[in-house]
């Protein structure tokens, strides 16, 4: 059971690596930030199976802080992106 | 250690170099960023595997939570074209990626020079780690000690244990290192930035209910993981970052946190938790002992309230970090203001 979990978290793991191609090729901020908000589920996911792989419930609680955190770095996004997008207007009229 | 546990590490190591070397030598400052928030979460991974949960704990909170949008929100300043004044509109392909070139900021000098240099500086840095791990005391040096003596430092989690009582001098300079920070932070742009604000938007539906939902779980996380750090990971600068996160939070919404505090209350929070180190310090220098010797049988409740003072003023101090930088942002780019702010303040 042991490797299955951690044959699972290498999968996952190279599933991150794959992802890197959106960041660098994009083609806007909002493809790179999605990137990076699937490779934290992604990293979840693993600290997840590498709690139970590693017998490491303090991982659990990684986790959480992970997933609590994870929505800020989005809600500053779209608020600048909203802001850009007031900017826009005003400049339009 | 089976061969798949192997491979799992050796993908981190390569996973950690390509996003290191991404970091420095992506074009746009954009991905940059996002680069280093890969990173931050590998580098949690690696943590994780060498079996230092605490650690990749603050690095979940403190790489994935505040520096990520710390950054995110100082790309403003960057994006903003010089001649206007003006944010760039980050949802064109074009022109985000146009004008966020690293090459455009770079100093002029010889690059060859810097190469050298740079490269020379590393090698030593290497041969310093190098000759660090050579020099380790075998037997890991005083680990024997600190779990002999693990039962009177009144928490159950070693890591807490040396942080907050045995090596409680070293957490109470690290407060004393973030307090400084804040004053650099203050002293560079001045004071008077760090509470004005200005309200961008009223927040949406959406974010007001993300708000009403997610604020009250980040604080009760704090105070779990304040908790925590007596029988397992977690501590005061966890629980700190979750604090500061919902300042964050609600000045993203533009909601003035900070114009509502009053201004001593928020330099008594700044500077409460090494105040708080420090008077029980002085109680135990007072009472005939060693300075921050705490009585054996009050430790884990001493503890206990010197983590949570210093969880309140890491909290100010990083939500302060971002409030003071997001406020000076705004400063120089306003006039886009759209819709009526939802909330005015009569004493501004």
């Amino acid at each position: 059971m042991n490797s299955f979990y951690m044959a699972l978290s290498i999968f996952l793991l190279l599933n991150i690596a794959a992802a890197l191609v959106r960041v660098i090729r994009g083609p806007t901020a909002a493809d790179r930030l999605m990137t990076a908000q699937l490779f934290g589920t992604t990293g979840m996911a693993i600290l997840l199976v590498l709690a139970e792989a590693m017998d490491e419930p303090a991982l659990r609680d990684v986790t959480f802080v992970f997933a609590v955190l994870a929505i800020l770095i989005v809600i500053c996004f779209v608020r600048t992106a909203g802001e850009a997008d007031a900017s826009r207007n005003t400049d339009a009229s | 250690m089976t061969l798949l546990d192997q491979v799992f590490d050796i993908v981190v190591c390569l996973l950690l170099l390509v996003l290191a070397w991404r970091t420095l030598s992506a074009t746009h400052l954009y991905q940059s960023a996002i680069f280093f928030i890969a990173f931050g979460l590998t580098m949690a991974l690696a943590w994780v595997r060498l079996a230092a949960p605490d650690v990749a704990l603050a690095e979940a909170a403190i790489g994935a939570g505040l520096l990520g949008v710390l950054l995110v929100d100082s790309l403003r300043v960057f994006a903003r074209p010089p001649e206007t004044g003006r944010d760039s509109e980050p949802n064109k392909p074009e022109s985000r990626d146009n004008d966020v070139t690293t090459s455009r900021r770079r100093p002029q000098f010889n690059s060859a020079v810097a190469s050298v240099t740079a490269g020379a500086g590393c090698l030593f840095l290497a041969y310093v780690l190098v000759a660090a791990i050579h020099d380790l005391p075998d037997g890991g040096g005083l680990t024997a000690q600190a779990a002999e003596n693990l039962s009177r430092s009144g928490v159950e989690h070693p890591v807490t244990a040396v942080l907050l009582n045995f090596r409680g001098f070293d957490t109470w300079l690290e407060v004393g290192v973030l307090f400084l920070a804040m004053l650099g932070i203050f002293c560079a742009g001045g004071l008077v930035g760090f509470s004005e604000t200005e309200n961008p938007d009223p927040p949406g539906p959406l974010l007001s209910w993300l708000i009403r939902g997610l604020a009250p779980v980040m604080i009760l996380t704090a105070a779990y993981l304040l908790w925590l750090g007596k029988l397992a990971p977690g501590g005061a600068f966890q629980a700190g970052i979750l604090l500061a996160a919902v300042g964050i939070l609600l000045r993203l919404a533009g909601i003035p946190l900070m114009d509502r505090v009053p201004r001593t209350v928020i330099k008594l929070g700044l500077t409460f938790g090494f105040g708080t180190f420090l008077v029980f310090g002085i109680i135990a220098l007072l009472a005939d002992k060693a300075f921050l010797e705490y009585p054996s049988e009050w430790a884990g409740e001493v503890i206990l309230l010197v983590e949570a003072a210093a969880a309140i003023s890491i909290g100010f101090t990083a939500f302060a970090f971002f409030a003071y930088l997001n406020s000076r942002d705004q400063s120089t780019g306003n006039g886009d203001t759209a819709g009526q702010p939802r909330e005015t303040n009569p004493s501004q």
